[in-house]
């Protein structure tokens, strides 16, 4: 006779609630700790993000673009993927021949920080820290960018840019007014407004 | 508008052909096919028919090595006049006539960023005469373009040909676009039907000239300025069947003011273009030339009006005249002023419904000589009408892979000036004239269309179902006015015709290397002419030589150094137009297919060498009432850098 005779056997019921503990318990985990969704940033994102930024006035003919990584400080492994998410963008051209340079810098710190961006890219788990990029966008007038569809109800990103199958951008007008960005006309006319 | 970013950001085509509003490919109300750079390039072609003939729902009637017509969805004929040509927005057709004499036009292959063929009336943005459909070439922007090319072509029938094109800046901030191109080439060897016959086959030849410069006036104001010049001279069929020898010189001047600004995107433009037509065809009637000078200015505004509503406002007013020719000493002119609107509207986010609208008030003029014994006089000329033009389009955007697209439109296709009285052919035994109460023709397009994407197979497919109506047909005979002492010959409207068509359209990638297209386009006409006219009597027959049944395939392979496409055309049976000399009649044209190819090999980042044929199934083949086409081979030797 061995142990496994004596070791408790699970019913299916048993199993499934056992299951549903499991569940939850990842949720509130996740909860509890947001998660980096920084892998769904994709380097056609960012291609498609660095490309609209030839359309802002402000930023035409500048050699040099920089560029604001933006990660949640509370995100499970966003300052590795934000990281990452710089580097990728750091390594692209920008638009009209010129250099994108990146940095990351975590939501708390963006109010703190003495270095000076001309744009920032906001990575997925920044919801929390909305209105504090808010702020700073119209304080330091700059454009923000976002794949996380939440940062357009949230009005935190001036540009939200998805490249999927087709690459969908979407230009929140009244925050780009406030930012201060102005954008070509062709540009405006050929992305979705709201 | 820098056409290369924006295709570079969306991942597809851009437009601004269909609304005058910039829009993506896959967004436009309206039925558009983009032929790309890439697409020229592989096409193998060396002129823009031989593009053209590649396009679904395109018909080219080749007649002679350099002369061919080109209509959108049928209605193809001799000086076929119901497609407005544009390069860059200015239109480039012969004014007087309407019809596109290719060879003159001043654009060389390499120059061309891309070919947009919006099908159907589009006159609500382009006025009178994009009533079958619209083909504007779009060309590279010194501004934003860095091409630098030359190629060499040689081959078949004598086929000589040289063209360039480079861009350069011109100081901090300007920059400047030059291309041109010589070619000369033989014409074909078969015979010309003996109803046609005209005066001896000459050599055809072509030399082209083009300025485009852009300058940065301030900070989001830009000004082009661009000059052309061409001289083309070939074989060709004019508008009444009849063999000829032409001679055509272009100049153009155009110049554009654009601003964007905080109240749109305003663009001033205005152009003139002189053409100059040498013609000898029925030798009895000696040499013709026509002088021609069309001055066009436009202004327009396009904005936004809130996150869901673009609008475009717009005026324009255009003068063209014509002097009388083989008689001389008269004019014959008029002035349109134009006043055009569009309204896109995003009802939400996966509808949008576009309405375009345009009015052009027209006004005839004839000064200077008339013959003794004319049944006018200048003050006949002096008319004017009203037309309106519309153009309505919804687009539902029913999934990630569904598109629908309901469409309506109305465009309006002016008699040209030779039949509203340039030709005036005044001999003992021959009176010809054209006349100023011919009716405007009118066309009426409804239209479905249903886009699907396979993404797993990375394949597209377009069904569209079509039906269009033509009223106040003209002919440029059937008309006789008599005097006292003569009988004139003049053009007349005829009748009508109707239209029902459908189109289907796939195309995909496979296997990495593999390209494929295929078309399928049937269409059923019916003329409804007056009894004159009938079964192709009057020079004009829609109903009998437009195709039923239009097939067109291509499968494309690249893969490293090489890249090898082969394009299948099919045409059912159909009928073409001989003269008699006084009237027309119809002769048979059977069922043909043929075959165009083209195999390149990169032999190094900037030299590629490639062997094109065209109608390579027969050594010569029927496609038209005219001489049977040819087989042509050629190698072009392309540099870039």
């Amino acid at each position: 006779m061995t142990d496994q005779s004596k070791s408790p056997r699970l019913g299916y019921g048993q199993a499934l609630s056992l299951g549903r503990v499991a569940v939850l318990a990842t949720c509130a985990l996740f909860a509890a700790a947001p998660v980096s969704r920084a892998a769904d940033v994709g380097m056609a994102d960012l291609q498609a993000a660095a490309r609209s930024l030839g359309f802002v006035d402000s930023l035409q003919n500048r050699p040099t673009i920089s560029i604001g990584v933006v990660y949640g400080a509370d995100v499970h492994d966003g300052r590795d993927q934000a990281t990452r998410v710089a580097g990728m963008l750091a390594s692209m051209p920008g638009p009209s021949s010129s250099t994108l340079q990146a940095n990351i810098v975590a939501t708390d710190d963006l109010t703190k920080s003495n270095r000076r961006f001309d744009a920032l890219y906001l990575m997925p788990g920044t919801e929390a820290s909305g209105n504090q990029i808010a702020d700073f966008i119209r304080r330091q007038h700059l454009v923000s960018i976002s794949s996380d569809p939440a940062c357009l109800d949230g009005k935190y990103c001036v540009l939200m840019i998805q490249a999927g199958s087709a690459v969908n951008i979407v230009l929140d007008t009244a925050l780009a007014s406030a930012v201060n960005a102005r954008f070509s006309s062709v540009f405006t006319m050929m992305v979705k407004r709201r | 508008m820098d056409y290369g970013s924006l295709e570079q950001l969306f991942g597809e085509a851009v437009t601004a052909s269909a609304t005058g509003s910039p829009q993506r490919a896959t967004e436009v109300p309206a039925n558009m096919i983009i032929v790309t750079a890439d697409d020229i390039r592989r096409s193998g072609a060396r002129d823009i028919p031989g593009i053209l003939r590649h396009v679904a729902g395109v018909d080219v009637m080749q007649w002679a090595n350099d002369n061919s017509d080109v209509s959108v969805r049928g209605y193809n004929q001799a000086y076929a006049a119901r497609t407005l040509v544009l390069i860059d927005g200015r239109q480039v057709y012969a004014d007087y006539y309407g019809f596109i004499p290719w060879s003159a036009l001043p654009v060389e292959l390499s120059a061309i960023r891309q070919i947009e063929i919006v099908k159907g009336p589009n006159s609500a943005l382009f006025g009178f005469n994009a009533v079958g459909g619209v083909i504007n070439i779009i060309t590279y922007n010194p501004r934003y373009d860095d091409v630098n090319t030359v190629s060499v072509r040689s081959g078949t029938q004598g086929l000589a040909e040289i063209s360039g094109v480079t861009t350069m800046p011109l100081g901090n901030l300007g920059a400047l676009r030059l291309s041109g191109g010589l070619r000369s080439d033989d014409e074909f060897a078969t015979s010309i039907p003996l109803a046609m016959a005209g005066p001896p086959r000459t050599a055809n030849g072509r030399m082209s000239i083009d300025a485009d410069s852009v300058f940065e006036l301030a900070d989001n104001v830009e000004f082009g300025l661009e000059g052309s010049h061409t001289h083309a001279r070939q074989n060709e069929v004019s508008p009444d069947y009849v063999w000829q020898d032409s001679d055509y010189e272009t100049n153009s001047v155009k110049g554009q003011l654009t601003a964007d600004t905080s109240i749109g995107l305003l663009k001033l433009t205005a152009y003139s273009n002189w053409i100059s037509w040498r013609g000898t065809g029925n030798p009895a009637l000696g040499v013709f030339s026509q002088h021609n000078q069309v001055t066009v200015v436009q202004a327009e505004d396009v904005f936004n009006l809130g996150a869901d509503h673009t609008l475009r406002a717009a005026v324009e007013y255009r003068h063209n005249t014509a002097d009388t020719t083989p008689m001389k000493g008269g004019t014959v002119s008029y002035d349109v002023i134009s006043g055009s609107g569009m309204w896109n509207w995003h009802i939400t986010p996966a509808v949008s419904l576009t309405n375009a609208l345009r009015v052009d008030n027209l006004i005839w003029q004839r000064s200077g000589v008339i013959p003794a014994d004319y049944p006018f006089t200048n003050q006949d000329w002096e008319r004017s009408t009203t037309q309106i033009s519309f153009n309505s389009g919804v687009l539902w955007v029913v999934g990630p892979a569904d598109k629908l697209r309901l469409m309506a439109s109305r465009g309006v296709e002016l008699p040209n000036l030779v039949e509203s009285g340039s030709l005036l052919i005044d001999l003992p035994y021959l009176q010809v004239t054209g006349t100023p109460f011919l009716k405007p023709t009118a066309v009426t397009n409804y239209e479905f269309a249903w886009d699907h994407d396979l993404p797993t197979l990375d394949a597209h497919l377009q069904l569209s179902a079509f039906h269009q109506h033509t009223d106040n047909i003209v002919s440029v005979g059937g008309g006789f006015i008599p005097t006292l002492t003569s009988l004139y010959a003049a053009p007349a409207n005829i009748g009508s015709s109707d239209a029902n068509g459908l189109e289907l359209i796939a195309g995909g990638l496979f296997d990495r290397d593999w390209r494929w297209s295929l078309s399928y386009r049937a269409e059923f006409v019916k003329d409804n002419f007056l009894p004159f006219a009938e079964g192709g009597m009057d020079y004009v027959d829609y109903e009998h030589t437009t195709p039923k049944h239009l097939i067109k395939g291509n499968i494309g392979w690249a893969s490293g150094n090489w890249e090898v496409d082969a394009y299948l055309n099919y045409q059912s049976r159909v009928s073409g137009l001989q003269t008699t000399g006084i009237n027309t009649y119809l002769v048979p044209i059977g069922t043909y297919a043929s075959l165009d190819g083209r195999l390149a090999y990169r032999l190094t980042d900037w030299a590629t060498v490639s062997v094109s044929g065209q109608n390579l199934l027969q050594s010569a083949q029927r496609q038209t009432s005219g001489p049977y086409i040819e087989r042509q081979i050629f190698a072009t030797l392309t540099l870039n850098r």
